[in-house]
């Protein structure tokens, strides 16, 4: 098996939740279940070898001209993300199996919430940081899914919008940063950027790069100033809140930091601006975080808080802070997801998080009120848990460092500050809810939730307890992998074992865990059994930190952080009160107020520049194009003229004439539409006879043929409207028109004259020489069209077929007024349709049909070919629609024209796929000779086919268009249903 | 002699088509200037001929033929539109 399975079957995961809804919903979480299972199975078989410090890397190509490759990499720290985002999703998914209500579509979520777990895992494995960037845009569009997953709700769709907006302008400025970076280097692979970290921070670029990169990180982890989406988000069901706000989406911001920690740390600005945005996003998230009264609120500024700390400690300058961050990574995703859970549990038991509601739930639901407990004693760094250890290496760290040079004591002064607020918060969370009075105007009656609901939680708490007693033996080895690939060098850290003395009470208390907390659901539980085994028997490496370092200073913040906690909570209402005086600003109202100005603004430019005036659209596009063509038209060296000059003789000069002077007709005419028909017909005539002279037959032969059509089509057109164009202009404005058209008008000149004069490669030799034994004909602008360019002519007819039926759609739903009399109030004549022309008409139609048929069959050697035969074809049958009218053709010809369109693209592309069954690419000819008796040796070409799919589509397109047009007076004209 | 007889005929051709543009300009009416357009497309075809004649290659013939074949069907439907203005009905 190779790691891009793991994305695939996670991939194939997000559709079974759909599919597998309607077989009940224990069922569907199940069958839900089976696709992050297995992808967690998956890598806890790569286990050993990674935490043995080998890198698993995987490459697949994809465009390698362009450095495009699919690549994968599984690291120490991809390893722990992964075991994360896994672990905890698959938690997640049996405690919405009973979050959700019966009326919920849960089958949708859980496919959303696949979705989001596959682009988060995404983001962790990749070694390509394209591919990185692409998962990490997936996750901002896919948490906007889940977190407006109650779109019924305004607050949802708002929290929804916030969360997109900031981490997506993050994501921009993340894909620049990342451009850069991969621009010093020479290559998007992940591997050789991590490996050429000196050449980056030298670069003169690296402030620019590094600013982007941090400026995506702390927008995703919700760092100052950026913190504000994060509460929003909690509109979001629960079960998606403790996903998002845990193990992944604000945690992908800090895996950022992480990967490119060996590569951008250890410069001045980044201990700087990391550890400065750390420390203010902690100590704000954590005083905040107290005076919120929902509950879900304050694990919101609680998570901000803590993404603060880890922040900080990446931003400090020594090692083990390092390792410390990776550490606490872990601790506050487990803690964090049971505390969110538990809180949805309260909530959905008692009808309420408000916690001035709340309070002495614990004689409702003493179970959950232990695990609760358990997992905030956690939050809070009591000792023996989780929360602890990482927390006290935290505060050992600040005390080491020396980010901020002399003013470096203030670190450890506000860690500790913060400790003591993350303490009081955490008591508030516990004493509020479960002990304190009684509960107040609750809805519901609260009562212990569905067995399997508190699961997930009951594992991470297991988990909180057991790595808080025996880290070594949970996570040692785990950490220790993640560490070195962040750090990539030796660990700094020592191992020692814990004291004897120091582990009985705490095997007793373990024990104690057991009997209350996994006996009674290990006796009944089998889905449970299967879920626990599976993150409990994962998690089984050495173990390398310790819990006891004697009496020391950390150990001193630690218990300064407990009891000022407690003093803090027990004189809150005198903080509560200080609070109280300033306003609350709504950050909601906040930012729609700058996401309005935003739209205003872009609104304000956006009609600035298309306000409906054609004449303006067609000002800005030619100034455009004279600003861009006219700087290398001054570049060139008129000196390096060197074609001779030619000669002229007087028929060109006089064709000459003849074109300028009608053009020139048809803009002083351009008011009486009519005439100005005329005068430009006489242009694209003489347009037609110079293409011939300069040797063009092909383009003459089609420049008459569409010359002839654009007539028709634009005859009828003008039958439905004004006769004559009104003078409108101001005079300033037809001086700027002039001018802007004069200026045109001599640039296209000078180009022209370019091209005459200048020395030119061109590749017209390499066709030449190239057509007869290439493409088995001798007339090289067909063989370019059906053979060389064969690709561009299928697209090219395509794209014709698709103009023509949207054309035809558009039609039939037109209904205009036909205009009664001429411009000069004359009534029609009633003869409508004159015999002779009808007569002569219908003559003419074997002769054309014969003309055509000729043109299409010679056009591989001899100019012509299925384009311009199409176009023959058609003419003869519009001819027949003007002589004789709609109701005599349409018994007469039975064609479909939608049909004949797909069947001429069919058979063109059918031609094109013919080649795949003698092994060569796509549209490759195939031509030999024949000897046919009567006729002679021909020569056949499958490229003949080809060309009979142009003349299909040609002929079907053209008619459809004015045929649709014309039968707009008739009784068949198209209809919607048609 | 051939070269003098085509020299002669693109002489009078062009001399044609100037006098084909006069008339298309100044009108007066409408069906002075399709008349005009029309008579233009036929001394086109002669100019074309012509040029075939004097490189002597039957290349050109097909363009000759597509205008004369062709070239009146824009011819037949300004006239369809003068009589009634809708030109397929």
């Amino acid at each position: 098996m190779s790691l891009f399975w793991i994305t695939a079957i996670l991939l194939i995961g997000v559709l079974i939740p759909v599919l597998t809804e309607r077989l009940g919903r224990t069922v569907n979480t199940i069958f839900t279940m089976l696709a992050p299972a297995i992808a967690l199975a998956y890598i806890i078989s790569l286990m050993p070898a990674v935490l043995a410090g080998e890198v698993v890397t995987e490459y697949l190509e994809w465009i390698p001209s362009i450095g495009l490759t699919l690549s994968m990499r599984l690291d120490g720290l991809a390893l722990m993300f992964a075991l994360l985002i896994l672990g905890i999703g698959l938690l997640i998914i049996l405690y919405a199996r009973y979050y959700l209500s019966e009326k919920e579509a849960v089958g949708r979520f859980f496919s959303y919430l696949i979705l989001f777990m596959t682009a988060m895992l995404s983001i962790v494995l990749s070694n390509n940081v394209l591919q990185m960037w692409m998962a990490w845009e997936v996750t901002s569009i896919s948490s906007f899914l889940l977190i407006s997953f109650w779109s019924s709700k305004s607050e949802s769709r708002k929290g929804a919008r916030m969360a997109l907006t900031v981490t997506g302008a993050g994501g921009l400025a993340l894909l620049a940063g990342l451009l850069l970076v991969s621009d010093m280097v020479g290559s998007y692979e992940l591997s050789v950027i991590l490996a050429s970290g000196d050449l980056i921070r030298e670069h003169a670029l690296y402030p620019v790069a590094l600013i982007l990169i941090l400026l995506g990180a702390f927008t995703k982890s919700a760092q100052f100033p950026f913190h504000f989406w994060l509460p929003h988000a909690m509109a979001a069901p629960t079960p998606v809140s403790a996903y998002l706000h845990s193990a992944t989406m604000v945690k992908a911001g800090i895996f950022l930091l992480a990967r490119m920690y060996p590569v951008l740390s250890g410069t001045e600005m980044w201990f700087l601006i990391v550890s400065m945005t750390g420390l203010i996003t902690m100590l704000l998230g954590a005083y905040i975080a107290l005076f919120k009264h929902d509950l879900k609120g304050l694990l919101a500024y609680s998570t901000i808080s803590h993404l603060g700390l880890i922040t900080l400690l990446l931003g400090l300058d020594t090692k083990l802070a390092a390792v410390a961050a990776l550490f606490h990574i872990m601790n506050h995703a487990i803690f964090k997801a049971s505390l969110f859970m538990a809180a949805g549990i309260i909530d959905h038991e008692s009808g309420t998080r408000d916690m001035r509601k709340l309070g002495g739930l614990w004689h409702f639901m003493p179970y959950t009120a232990t695990l609760a407990m358990v997992a905030a004693a956690s939050m809070a760094g009591v000792p023996l848990l989780n929360g602890f250890l990482s927390k006290e290496m935290f505060l050992a760290e600040t005390l080491h460092s020396s980010a901020l040079g002399f003013i470096s004591w203030m670190i450890p002064v506000l860690a500790t500050l913060a400790a003591i607020f993350a303490v009081a918060y955490s008591l508030r969370f516990i004493h509020d809810v479960f002990f304190n009075g009684e509960p107040k105007e609750l809805v519901k009656t609260p009562h212990e939730p569905p067995r399997y609901m508190k699961v997930p939680i009951e594992i991470l708490v297991v988990l909180c307890v057991l790595i808080g007693i025996f880290p070594n033996f949970m996570i040692g080895g785990l950490l220790e992998a993640a560490s070195s690939s962040v750090l990539m060098s030796e660990l700094p850290y020592y191992i020692h074992e814990p004291p004897r003395y120091m582990k009985v009470p705490i095997e007793i208390l373990v024990v104690l865990c057991v009997l209350i907390g996994i006996f009674p659901n290990f006796m009944i539980g089998g889905l449970l059994e299967a879920a626990s085994s599976s993150v409990l028997m994962s998690e089984l490496p050495y173990y390398s930190l310790s819990i006891w370092h004697g009496f020391n200073l950390p150990l001193l913040m630690s218990a300064i952080a407990i009891s000022g906690g407690l003093l803090v909570y027990a004189y809150r209402s005198h903080l509560y009160r200080f609070q109280a005086q300033f306003k609350e600003s709504d950050e909601k109202l906040i930012f729609e107020g700058a996401i309005q100005r935003l739209v205003a603004s872009a609104t304000r430019a956006h009609d600035g520049l298309n306000n409906g005036s054609l004449q303006r659209y067609i000002a800005a596009l030619l100034l455009l194009t004279i600003a861009i063509t006219t700087i290398p038209l001054i570049n060139i060296d008129t000196a390096a003229t060197n074609s001779p000059d030619q000669a002229v003789s007087g028929v060109e000069i006089t064709a000459a004439f003849i074109l300028c002077l009608s053009a020139i007709a048809t803009v002083i005419f351009h008011r009486k539409r009519m005439v100005a028909l005329i005068t430009i017909s006489v242009v694209g005539l003489i347009v037609s006879i110079a293409f011939a002279r300069f040797s063009a037959p092909d383009l003459a032969l089609t420049q008459l043929s569409v010359e002839v059509v654009t007539v028709i089509l634009l005859m009828l057109a003008l039958y439905f409207l004004p006769q004559k164009t009104p003078s409108e202009s101001s005079p300033s404005r037809v001086v700027r028109d002039v001018a802007i058209a004069a200026a045109l008008g001599g640039l296209v000149a000078t180009i022209n004259y370019a091209f005459i004069t200048q020395p030119l490669d061109t590749i017209s030799e390499f066709f030449l020489a190239n057509s007869k034994t290439g493409g088995g004909g001798t007339n090289a602008v067909n063989v370019i069209l059906v053979d060389f360019r064969g690709l561009d002519t299928l697209g090219e007819i395509l794209v014709l077929g698709i103009a023509a039926l949207g054309i035809f759609n558009l039609l039939a739903r037109v209904r205009l007024a036909m205009p009664s009399a001429n411009e000069n109030g004359l009534a029609w004549s009633e003869d409508r349709h004159p015999p002779i022309l009808a007569i002569i008409s219908q003559s003419l139609l074997p002769l054309a049909l014969l003309v055509s048929f000729y043109i299409f069959l010679r056009g591989h050697n001899m100019p012509g070919g299925g384009f311009i035969a199409g176009l023959i074809t058609a003419v003869a049958l519009i001819q027949q629609y003007i002589a004789h009218g709609v109701d005599w053709v349409k018994p007469r010809i039975k064609v479909d024209y939608q049909i004949l369109i797909a069947l001429g693209v069919l058979i063109a592309t059918l031609t094109g796929i013919g080649s795949w069954f003698f092994d060569r690419p796509f549209m490759t000819t195939w031509f030999d000779y024949f000897d046919i008796p009567l006729i002679g040796e021909i020569e056949l070409a499958s490229a003949l086919i080809f060309d009979l799919g142009v003349y299909l589509t040609v002929i079907g397109a053209t008619l459809l268009i004015l045929a649709s047009l014309g039968k707009l007076t008739s009784s068949h004209r198209p209809t919607p249903e048609e | 002699m051939l070269d003098i007889a085509v020299v002669l005929v693109a002489v009078m051709l062009c001399i044609a088509l100037i006098l084909n543009l006069w008339r298309l300009i100044i009108g007066p009416h409408v069906v002075d200037r399709i008349l005009a357009l029309d008579t233009m497309y036929i001394n086109s075809i002669a100019l074309i001929l012509l040029y075939g004649i004097y490189n002597q290659t039957p290349l050109y013939f097909e363009a000759a033929l597509l205008i004369a074949m062709l070239g009146f069907v824009s011819s037949v439907a300004f006239g369809k539109y003068l009589l009634r203005g809708d030109i397929i009905e």
